[in-house]
């Protein structure tokens, strides 16, 4: 079954419900940080990433759906890529930001059900996608940096560089974004 | 005289204030849980300032991170400015380190990460000892430095680290890393789970180079009577327990100060003298 | 399952006159009635039901809600004793607690989350928490601890259950570290005969002020009330939830029946229920209070209103609720938690929303949280709902409280053969090792490490620290609390009824260990299908044996009357296809120290002390761990009990914890003598580096029965100028009492058998052998 989805998928999965943690992120960012003045929407995504012999993308699904160690159907919905070609969950003009703890990207314990459910190894990686919407006039660039990383009270949010990496996607998502991208 | 008055910051999520205020009431001071929603400027007729255990915000994007940006935290920050007291405990200590309150001033300079250890993950709970080593927090300094405090610890997050190498190792040198992970009999631990998250250089709580304010891990306000030290404990005050729970020692209660109690007496001290 | 319903008739009249049909009809729409039910509903209302009238009747005459099977079974258990101020029957059960906490009152509550558990276990778990803890918090208490039993498959077969295994952990340490309420411990027992069902029952405990229990139901008084319903907005999920738990497991996806937990809004709703309920003491305002959960807002304000003796009318529009489109039976019946309902006079109601709203901000916390007044109070004995103007309930109070009986025949079935002295022999050194790797035998440690027992600074004792945990109830008095539990699966498999009096006198004995008087019980009966004759069979005698024991072992709290049963909870269909789990009562037992000073560990303590074992003669190996691990051999009879000696065991052990003449206690219980001696050394700090001297030669008993038999005995560790005294009291008890050895000062377990020679074992070896199994479940997943 191996090579049907070349290897790689991206997963991205988002909460059906109100997500409370992109809520309380807006809410505090936009009373205490200066670069969230321009900042008019802020969407938080898990991304997994998964590498290794993958079957194709029905099976694939399946089996993400088949247990809870990847996502739990009944209240998230989950988007797959399998190809840099496939489109990202990202509304327009939407910034993607990823977070991933260091040292503590890899999921184990979905990589061992993966061996036993299908007999390959895999390997599967998660972070955290912060999606950041800003107002037409805002210059997004020069915020997103100030927002993600954290310096004082006043500057930074959503990456504690002392045990967090993060990266900022340009237009194009990367695929795989973990472990190449991560740690610069 | 007048008891001082010390605030117990209720940060919605947290589960530890009551356990704190007596901890607080037993050595001496006022304390009042001061809940999120009065007006921050209030926090200001405080004398110190205790920032318990729990979750707050439900540890929404990292433990500590959202509380560490609100009002309240203005007032604090500027009431750490002034040499008041604060200790955060636990989600409190999350608190600090993400404010830059502690070590620096205003600037992050660690993170409290997940735990790291070996064959789990996640959540963890147990009683450590804690090796008091020599430094001017005023909540420490009057102990002695190589004694062992026994006291629980429990969090998901609780690893401090830097990315900025040796830095827990040089506040270590310079006094900020007062309560520092040791084994039974007293040697700096090692390995898990002597040093039950991973931290760098088995630090336990950290404070800021003036010794007023302090972030610590373990939980000092449950260990504040002698008979609640479990028996997975050895050592002097296990000793004691065993003569209090035998009656043998005249004079010694179960109910008497337990180890943890040792930090609110610091403080209790420290403001008398102020 | 619930969209295309309408608020128009269920049924018609003339279409009940095939009430299988509608039946049959009603359940594919997830609403479940049985056939008689269908005509029933008629008669009660006077007409043909709306369609939200037949979903509430449908939760309301659940297995889960009714008690239809079970219901006149249950009243065998007595309830009645002198420190019992509410018995079973309301959330949650309360005892008067002794001097010098008179002032305060212990609430109990017992509940299973079985099936959910199965099917999501972290959510399933975490729910159960959350659910028990709303039953104890609506009586005005303060929440100071939960428990949980829990029964998994076998960890060696498939993979799944361990999955259930760490996802059920999970769920209640998520839950319960979050919301700040100590986990006092319980237990966890692995058998083939969960693998596709396992049992999570969790109990929580509270204290409330003597004056300031609330009760669920609209005061006495003219009011007029108002219904304030507080937390989480309404939303669609756990639609149909009581049903789901009164059905078997098994096909389709039933995952979205589970409801989804919030921790954080629960302790912001924790915080303010304590400030209303200070309030509310305060200034002397009647009040009702009730949590919601199977049935939500319908059988939350129904039941206030009908054990007021009140009729209630409620306004759908006025709910908080999630922005989606909803129809009304899904507002009025879904399980949405973090929800409680006030019925609080009519002046005050502004206030209490205020309370919540405002001064603690709930729709921060949660998005759209708060507090509203959804309806009021009627003099009339009608329970009335509208929506958007039209009335879509509108029932006698007298239909909501009539109850429903189900005769289900039953068979009572020969209980199982004593085992069978059989040829094989096993070496006893490595029969300890083997036992103590055993998933059943094995140390718990690293599953409790998960939770935090500490929240509060009231543990005494925590799990792993003595047979029972223990607790201060007031942190500035001196009075203790002690919770124990029991239920042996393979006993109660092989005679239910004698493994349920052992499952009473276990759960009694672990908390006599620990020092405390047993006060009170709760049980929960996890048992198959009612529909199955032998089920029936079982759940009665299981009740006989409930029953017998309770009653032989209250002497302690009230010489002379049982032990009661103050709160429980029934859960059958826990069986998928043929296989009904085995029968499952599950008991708490709580106890009470008049000072925490006199809690025993289970620890060794100090070198040169006498260790002395007093209990029932070792003559038998029947239902062993021994048997079942070491040998391989099928299920067989429990040994046998004698509750009068049992009585004065537990007497005796009480005494010398309140005289103080020992310092430590271990129940001899799983694994026998060897096990029991191996347990008291292994939770002694390394550091100490004790050990024990031992010498079997005084049982005068066959060796592997000395180490393995499985009658109820206790070790107790003395100091030597205490031991007489302990020995006296034994015999003034008619006990049968043996000096077994000393505590020694070298880390080792050393045996001297009958025959001269000597076992050995270093502590540290002991440690490793009961260490490893649990962590090698959670970090492996193929055997």
């Amino acid at each position: 079954m191996a090579g049907g989805s070349g290897g790689r998928a991206q997963v991205w999965v988002e909460l059906r419900a109100d997500d409370p943690e992109a809520i309380s992120a807006f809410a505090v960012a936009r009373a205490t940080l200066e670069a969230a003045r321009g900042l008019s929407t802020l969407r938080r995504m898990r991304l997994l990433e998964l590498s290794g012999p993958l079957p194709a993308l029905a099976e694939l699904e399946e089996l993400l759906h088949r247990s809870t160690r990847f996502y739990h159907p009944q209240k998230e919905r989950c988007v797959v890529r399998l190809a840099g070609g496939d489109a990202p969950p990202l509304a327009h003009g939407e910034r993607a930001v990823l977070v991933t703890e260091r040292g503590g990207e890899r999921r184990p314990a979905a990589e061992r059900w993966w061996l036993h459910e299908t007999g390959e190894r895999i390997e599967v990686h998660e972070g955290v996608a912060w999606l950041l919407g800003f107002d037409a006039e805002a210059d997004a660039d020069s915020a997103i940096a100030d927002l993600v990383m954290l310096r004082d009270r006043r500057h930074g949010l959503l990456c504690n560089p002392h045990s967090q990496d993060s990266s900022v996607a340009d237009r194009e998502i990367p695929l795989p974004w973990m472990g190449a991208a991560v740690g610069r | 005289m007048t008891r001082a008055r010390v605030a117990v910051v209720q940060f919605p999520g947290v589960n530890c204030e009551s356990e704190s205020a007596l901890a607080l009431e037993r050595v001496g001071l006022e304390p009042e849980i001061f809940r999120w929603t009065r007006p921050a400027a209030e926090l200001r007729a405080f004398h110190a300032y205790v920032l318990p255990g729990g979750f707050s915000y439900q540890d929404r994007v990292r433990a500590g991170a959202l509380a560490a940006k609100g009002p309240l935290l203005d007032v604090l920050a500027e009431a750490a400015e002034s040499m008041k007291p604060v200790l955060g405990i636990c989600n409190g200590a999350q608190v600090l380190i993400e404010a830059g309150l502690v070590p620096g001033r205003g600037r992050v300079e660690l993170a409290l990460a997940r735990n790291r250890m070996s064959g789990r993950e996640g959540y963890y709970s147990r009683w450590i000892y804690a090796r008091v080593e020599k430094s001017s927090c005023i909540f420490t300094r009057h102990l002695e430095p190589g004694a062992l405090l026994p006291l629980p610890i429990a969090h998901g997050e609780g690893r401090f680290t830097s990315r900025t190498s040796g830095k827990l190792a040089a506040l270590a040198k310079a006094g900020q890393a007062p309560l520092r992970y040791a084994t039974a009999s007293g040697e700096i631990a090692r390995s898990f789970p002597d040093n039950p998250n991973g931290a760098q250089a088995s630090v336990a709580a950290v404070c800021n180079a003036e010794g007023n304010v302090l972030a610590i891990m373990p939980h000092p306000e449950r260990a504040q009577q002698l008979g609640s030290v479990p028996r997975s404990i050895a050592g002097p005050w296990a000793a004691r327990r065993n003569s209090a729970q035998a009656a043998a020692a005249p004079g010694v209660d179960v109910t008497d100060e337990g180890p943890g109690l040792a930090l609110f007496a610091g403080l209790a001290r420290h403001l008398a003298e102020a | 399952m619930s969209a295309t319903l309408r608020a128009s008739p269920a049924y018609t009249a003339l279409e009940a006159q095939d009430p299988a049909a509608v039946s049959a009809r009603l359940r594919a729409r997830g609403v479940v009635l049985e056939p008689e039910e269908v005509t029933l509903l008629i008669e009660l209302i006077g007409r043909p039901p709306l369609w939200p009238e037949a979903v509430l009747f449908g939760i309301l005459w659940s297995e889960h809600c009714s008690y239809k099977s079970t219901r006149h079974l249950l009243r065998r258990l007595p309830t009645e004793a002198p420190q019992v101020l509410i018995g079973p029957g309301e959330d949650s059960g309360v005892v008067a607690l002794p001097a010098p906490c008179e002032d305060l009152v212990l609430v109990l509550a017992h509940e299973s989350h079985n099936h959910p558990s199965q099917i999501l276990p972290v959510e399933g778990a975490a729910t159960g928490v959350g659910g028990i803890v709303r039953d104890v918090g609506c009586m005005g208490a303060e929440v100071v601890g939960v428990l949980d039993s829990l029964r998994f498959g076998d960890p060696t077969g498939e993979v799944h259950v361990r999955d259930v295994v760490r996802g059920v952990v999970q769920g209640i340490a998520d839950y319960g570290n979050a919301l700040g309420v100590p986990n006092l411990g319980g237990d966890a027992v692995f058998a083939g005969g969960f693998d596709s069902n396992c049992l999570v029952n969790v109990m929580a405990v509270g204290l409330a002020p003597r004056d300031g229990v609330l009760r669920s139901r609209v005061p006495e008084g003219p009011g007029p009330w108002s219904f304030v319903l507080i937390g989480k907005p309404t939303d669609e999920s756990g639609f149909g939830g009581a049903a789901f738990a009164s059905g078997e497991l098994g096909g389709g996806d039933q995952r979205g029946a589970v409801q989804l937990p919030d921790p954080f809004l629960k302790r912001v709703l924790h915080v303010a229920n304590a400030e209303a309920f200070r309030r509310i003491r305060e200034r002397g305002v009647q009040a009702g209070f009730k949590d919601l959960g199977a049935g939500g807002v319908a059988c939350a304000t129904s039941e206030l209103a009908a054990a007021g003796g009140k009729g209630a009318e409620i306004v759908l529009d006025a709910l908080h609720r999630v922005p989606r489109e909803l129809p009304p039976e899904v507002l009025l019946c879904a399980e949405t938690q973090e929800r409680f309902c006030w019925v609080v006079p009519e002046g005050f109601a502004d206030e209490m929303c205020d309370l919540y709203n405002r001064e603690f901000a709930l729709a921060q916390v949660a998005p759209g949280a708060g507090a509203r007044v959804i309806g009021r109070a009627l003099e009339e004995r009608r329970y009335r709902v509208t929506w958007r103007g039209e009335t879509v309930i509108d029932c006698p109070v007298e239909a909501i409280t009539a109850g429903r009986r189900v005769q289900r025949p039953s068979r009572r079935r020969p209980p199982g053969a004593p085992w069978k002295r059989s040829r094989k022999s096993r070496e006893p050194h490595e029969a300890l090792l083997r036992l103590l790797r055993s998933p059943n035998l094995c140390s718990r440690e690293y599953l409790f490490r998960h939770y935090d027992p500490e929240v509060q600074g009231r543990a005494w004792l925590r799990p792993g620290e003595s047979d029972a945990a223990v607790i201060r109830a007031d942190r500035r008095r001196s009075l203790g609390l002690a919770f124990g539990v029991g239920g042996n699966p393979f006993w109660c498999q092989a005679d239910p009824e004698l493994g349920a009096r052992h499952a009473v006198a276990e759960a009694a004995r672990n908390v006599a260990c620990a020092g405390a008087r047993p006060w009170a019980l709760t049980d929960c009966l996890n048992f198959g299908h009612p529909e199955d004759p032998a089920v029936m069979g079982d759940l009665e005698a299981t009740l006989e044996g409930l029953a017998v024991a309770a009653e032989a072992l209250g002497g302690l709290a009230a010489p002379g009357h049982p032990l009661p049963y103050v709160s429980g909870n029934v859960s059958l269909y826990n069986q998928v296809g043929a296989n009904a789990i085995p029968p499952s009562p599950i008991v708490m037992c709580a106890g009470v120290l008049g000072s925490v000073a006199n809690a025993l560990p289970a620890a060794l303590c100090s070198s040169g002390d006498f260790l002395v074992l007093v209990g029932e003669p070792r003559d038998t190996l029947t239902g062993s761990a021994f048997v079942r691990e070491v040998l391989g051999e099928d299920a067989c009879a429990p040994p046998p009990l004698d509750l009068a000696s049992e009585a004065r065991l537990q007497a005796l052990v009480v005494a010398a914890a309140e005289g103080r003449w020992v310092s430590a206690a271990h129940d001899v219980s799983d694994g026998g003598l060897a096990v029991a001696l191996a347990e008291l050394a292994m939770a002694a700090p390394p550091e100490a580096q004790l050990g024990l001297d031992v010498d079997l030669g005084a049982l005068e008993a066959e060796v592997t029965c000395a180490l393995f038999s499985e009658r109820a005995a206790v070790v107790l560790e003395v100091s030597p100028e205490r031991a007489a005294r302990l020995f006296q009291a034994a015999r003034d008890r008619q006990l049968l009492v043996w000096p077994i050895g000393t505590v020694s000062a070298r880390p080792e377990l050393r045996m001297l058998l009958p025959g001269g020679v000597t076992l050995e074992w270093s502590i540290a070896s002991l440690r490793s052998a009961a260490g490893e199994t649990l962590r090698r479940i959670w970090n492996e997943d193929v055997p």
